[in-house]
């Protein structure tokens, strides 16, 4: 490969890793949000994580073109230093990850209690007047 | 949100921080960012494959360390026969001018008989308790000294054995020619009687395994006697037939530098490397019998010294110089292999730089990296207790290990 | 007040149905834009009730009403979290105590089958030597023994489970008698203007720890608490409590019955019996299987190099491994395979190095060495098999961990809020559900996503994909 190509390709990989970064640092706040209650910064988050992984998709694909699966470390075409950050940037991701999607999955189930509980719940919610009425409605089955 | 009992939060953190500092330690102790499968299972298992890899690394490289030596003894072997040739020409080509008294060619007849001896010896050498040239026939000497006759232990005058003596189901019995090179094995199966070995011998003969004027047969003392007839030739006979009891050479017969190859022509492969096995040794009869007989040539020149025949000493002279070349180019294939081998070694050590990098990725940590994840934790760890300490001010205690 | 109070009958069932579908109609119900009420701010209008659907509509919004809808909430959520948190551990300990068998030492089953294979690749190089024959012996019965530690580590694991087992039940049993002695005097308090407040923290607190070791469902009755568990089996009816039974199963398993005798193991899911029952039943016999049929294979092949080549006296090789009480040449069954296997070989004579019947031939040593690189009939080569062994037991440990931790952070926060004292509306929390669902599953489409990089990432041009 040539010489131009492997600058771009290490260049692609520094902002890989940055990125990586980034996304690891939006999983705590995200997991912070969720744990705290805090609906909007969690949302502002997970918008954030979707753009990041879209970009770092994309990102992924231009870097790894032509390479193909090769035997020999030594030939992977990036510097060996960004590429050691990048996978222990990806292996705390993958951490943090598991992290997450268990509290999703708890906090879901939470949810879904929640729902159920006001199903039979009998009690009286007090109806709004004027321009606010109806501005937000839904209701629950199970 | 109020918050009326701190405990359990200051517990989990001091609990939480403690963790990071074990963790932190406990990289920088061993080196390694994985201790255990949990810590990151697909690199784990990574390092599980690569670290079988590396065994086999080493292996390959102790197995050329282990074979390299004996082949550098063949190699040496050879060279000391090549040399022994080399003289035998010298010699032969003053024998065949005509200017020598009888005493003189005498003498080189000596001499060469001294050059025989050494090369059967390098023949016979062996590498820590292995014969290395014969064949995977490795316990024995492969080259032994041959008779006219060879006679059974059983069988006396009283007590003959006879053609209908039945032998041992599955007993061997070998003759070894030392003109041919080659040797005669019979595997006796169920019915087969002394004629049968014999039939099978002359069938031999008529096959050029074994020389012409090679027979076997009932002796006058009732022995199974099998021999040449030609005064030149000599053969050597094994059996370990109950029947036959033990076959010997008979007193006297041994013929002068008459030599045959008792092991076979097989040989050992050993692995190198992922998909690179050697040959490690060289069989005796390939080396000097079939492309030329060394030994024999050897011999013929003895004779013609020792008859004072010029013309006689020229052509043995001759057939010594095809012999020489083919034993060198024996030996090209053992040298390229040596070299092989050298290389090999190199290209090891190198794969196992390249395992041991590709480990570290997977499952180690740099020094610097541990060290900064110890501070950082013993940090974190000492603010936590601080903070526990202006919560709970009499509870500290509880904490202090 | 009374009347909202006790017209507050929450129905519980959630605890089973959360995987239950969340279904956002529209209907016509407002949003209540109440604002959020705290202790010192006293409440509110009265409006007459419409009903709707499922749901009645309209009337006042009592704060203690509020209060106990959330603190119930809250109370279900850290039984829940606790049954979860028990259960996560439960798998931890357990897989925590097999995961050394599995780590790379000096003893382990793929160091010891790598030794093996070396050995042999030596014995090559001098096929008639005494003491590399010597070695390779050794090896093989390391291997075996290696085999037979590691088979000996699951199964005494289930055994202690087992254990467990009986242990949680006769708790749950003690636990059932209090909770049900307690309901007919808190029942009795009420209507009264005695405070059974202590008698109900105190029953509280019971099922708790109840939660602790079993899946527990919790309804509130006029007769007092009811609970049930697994599928619905009962366990405090009013004043009654229903025992739960243990029995032998026919492969040594202590199973768990209810009183009328009927199985309900199964459905034991959470808690400290669900974890304990799912290590016993399906994740260790998961384990064990594979590696019996590692151990069962891999004899086999060894076994079978063994029958092509001769041995140093000329004599057709016989079996390197045998599975007592399996009679070789019989093939054994592969359940109990890695207990049983050891070294049949008595002698270094027997090791069958030679294809042409001399004692000096290596000519069979490299139908031993192809094994290495051979798949068993299971689909992978040897080192491959127990490399995705040894991945499967740091997944199963690294998960039951990440687990332990999220119930554990989940209940602290949950404790936070039980003790905190501030009121929020429950409109305003009815109407963030969407807005919560919808974040939470944008979030685990995100978790998906990052999960399939792991391996785009990590194969970026490196030799380390997985």
């Amino acid at each position: 490969m040539s010489g131009d190509a492997l600058q771009t390709r290490d260049v692609i990989a520094a902002i890989y890793l940055q990125q990586l970064q980034e996304l690891a640092s939006e999983i705590s706040v995200a997991t912070d949000a969720i744990a705290a209650n805090a609906l909007p910064r969690l949302q502002e988050s997970v918008a954030k994580q979707e753009m990041l992984c879209a970009g770092l998709i994309k990102l992924a694909n231009s870097v790894g073109d032509g390479l193909g699966s090769s035997v020999q470390p030594s030939c992977s075409g990036i510097d060996p230093a960004v590429e050691t950050k990048i996978q222990a940037a990806s292996r705390t991701i993958r951490e943090l990850n598991l992290q997450y999607a268990a509290l999703l999955r708890h906090s879901g189930k939470t949810i879904a209690l929640l729902a159920s509980l006001c199903r039979s719940h009998t009690g009286q919610f007090q109806e709004a007047g004027g321009p606010r009425l109806k501005y937000q409605t839904w209701s629950c089955e199970m | 949100m109020r918050i009326t009992n701190m405990l359990p939060d200051v517990q989990y953190q001091i609990q939480q921080s403690q963790q990071a500092l074990a963790t932190a330690t406990q990289q920088l102790s061993t080196g390694l960012r994985v201790n255990q499968p949990s810590d990151d299972p697909s690199a784990y298992s990574n390092m599980v494959i690569s670290l079988g890899i590396s065994a086999n690394v080493d292996t390959y490289t102790s197995n050329i360390s282990s074979v390299l030596p004996q082949m550098q003894t063949a190699d040496s072997a050879i060279s000391s026969m090549v040399t022994s040739l080399n003289t035998a020409i010298t010699l032969g080509t003053q024998g065949a001018n005509g200017t020598n008294s009888t005493a003189n060619t005498q003498a080189l007849a000596s001499q060469v008989e001294g050059l025989l001896t050494n090369v059967v010896a390098q023949g016979n050498t062996s590498f820590q308790g292995v014969f290395i040239f014969g064949g995977t026939e490795s316990t024995t000497p492969p080259f032994v000294p041959a008779s006219t006759t060879y006679n059974s232990s059983n069988g006396t005058v009283a007590l003959p054995l006879a053609s209908t003596s039945g032998l041992t189901n599955g007993s061997v019995t070998t003759v070894s020619d030392a003109t041919t090179g080659d040797t005669f094995t019979f595997k006796a199966t169920a019915g087969d009687t002394v004629a049968s070995l014999i039939t099978a011998i002359s069938n031999a003969v008529s096959a050029g395994t074994l020389s012409s004027g090679v027979t076997a047969g009932i002796n006058a003392n009732g022995q199974l006697s099998i021999g040449t007839n030609n005064p030149a030739d000599g053969i050597v006979v094994s059996t370990n037939d109950a029947t036959l009891g033990s076959m010997s050479a008979a007193p006297g017969t041994a013929v002068p530098n008459a030599y045959a190859y008792v092991g076979n022509g097989n040989s050992n492969s050993v692995q190198v490397g992922e998909s690179m096995s050697v040959p490690t040794n060289l069989p005796g009869n390939q080396l000097l019998f079939s492309g030329a007989n060394v030994i024999g040539s050897l011999n013929q020149l003895i004779t013609a010294l020792q008859s004072g025949n010029t013309s006689q000493v020229g052509t043995a002279t001759t057939a010594i110089s095809a012999a020489l070349n083919y034993v060198s180019q024996q030996r090209v294939p053992l040298d390229n292999t040596i070299s092989q081998l050298n290389a090999q070694d190199s290209t090891l050590s190198q794969e196992t730089l390249n395992l041991t990098t590709q480990q570290t990725a997977l499952v180690g940590i740099s020094t610097a990296d541990a060290a900064t994840n110890l501070s950082q934790a013993t940090l974190e760890n000492g603010a936590v207790l601080g903070a526990a300490a202006k919560a709970l001010p009499e509870t500290l205690l509880q904490y202090l290990q | 007040m009374g009347s909202l109070s006790s017209s507050l009958s929450i129905a519980v069932q959630a605890l089973n149905a959360a995987s239950g579908a969340l279904q956002a109609t529209n209907n016509n119900i407002a949003n209540a834009n109440t604002p959020g009420y705290t202790r010192e701010v006293p409440i509110l209008q009265e409006v007459a009730p419409t009903t709707d659907g499922n749901l009645s509509v309209g009337g006042g919004v009592a704060i203690e009403a509020y209060q106990s809808v959330r603190d119930e909430l809250v109370q279900t959520q850290i039984q829940n979290e606790t049954s979860a948190q028990s259960g996560a551990n439960a798998q931890l300990t357990s897989m925590q105590q097999i995961q050394p068998t599995f780590t790379t030492s000096t003893q382990d089953i793929g160091t010891d089958i790598s030794a093996l294979f070396s050995s042999i690749s030596s014995l090559s190089t001098n096929p008639s030597s005494p003491s590399s024959r010597q070695a390779v012996l050794t090896a093989g019965q390391n291997l075996a023994t290696a085999f037979n530690t590691a088979s000996n580590t699951l199964t005494s694991q289930q055994v202690g489970l087992n254990t467990q087992v009986t242990s949680d039940v006769s708790q749950i049993n003690q636990l059932t008698q209090q909770i049900a002695a307690l309901n007919p005097q808190i029942a009795a308090l009420k209507g009264t203007e005695s405070n059974g407040g202590t008698l109900e923290d105190q029953q509280n607190q019971l099922i708790l720890q109840l939660s602790a070791i079993t899946n527990v469902s919790v309804t509130q009755g006029k007769d007092g608490v009811t609970l049930s568990t697994g599928s619905g089996t009962p366990l405090v009816m009013g004043t009654q409590s229903f025992t739960l039974q243990t029995t032998t199963a026919s492969n040594g398993m202590t199973d768990v019955l209810d009183q009328n005798g009927t199985d309900i193991t199964k459905t034991i899911t959470s808690g400290d019996l669900g974890g304990t029952i799912q290590t016993r039943d399906t994740t260790i016999p998961t384990l064990l299987t594979q590696l019996d049929t590692l151990a069962n294979q891999f004899g086999a092949a060894f076994n079978t190099a063994q029958s092509t080549g001769t041995d140093l006296n000329g004599a057709t090789g016989t079996a390197f491994f045998k599975f007592p009480p399996t009679v070789p040449p019989a093939a054994a069954p592969v359940a109990g395979s890695a207990g049983s296997i050891t070294l049949a070989l008595t002698s270094p004579s027997q090791i069958a190095a030679s294809s042409d019947g001399t004692a000096g031939s290596n000519g069979n040593l490299v139908n031993f060495s192809a094994l290495q690189t051979a798949t068993l009939p299971a689909g992978q080569t040897p080192g491959d098999a127990y490399a995705n062994l040894v991945y499967q037991v740091g997944s199963l440990t690294s998960n039951a961990n990440s687990e332990s931790t999220a119930t554990t952070a989940s209940l602290l926060q949950l404790n936070d809020q039980l003790n905190s004292v501030s009121g929020v509306s429950i409109d305003q929390e009815s109407a963030n559900l969407i807005m919560y669902q919808t974040a939470y599953e944008a979030a685990a489409r995100v978790v998906t996503t990052i999960q399939s990089m792991f391996t785009v990432t990590m194969a970026m041009g490196t030799a380390a994909a997985d």
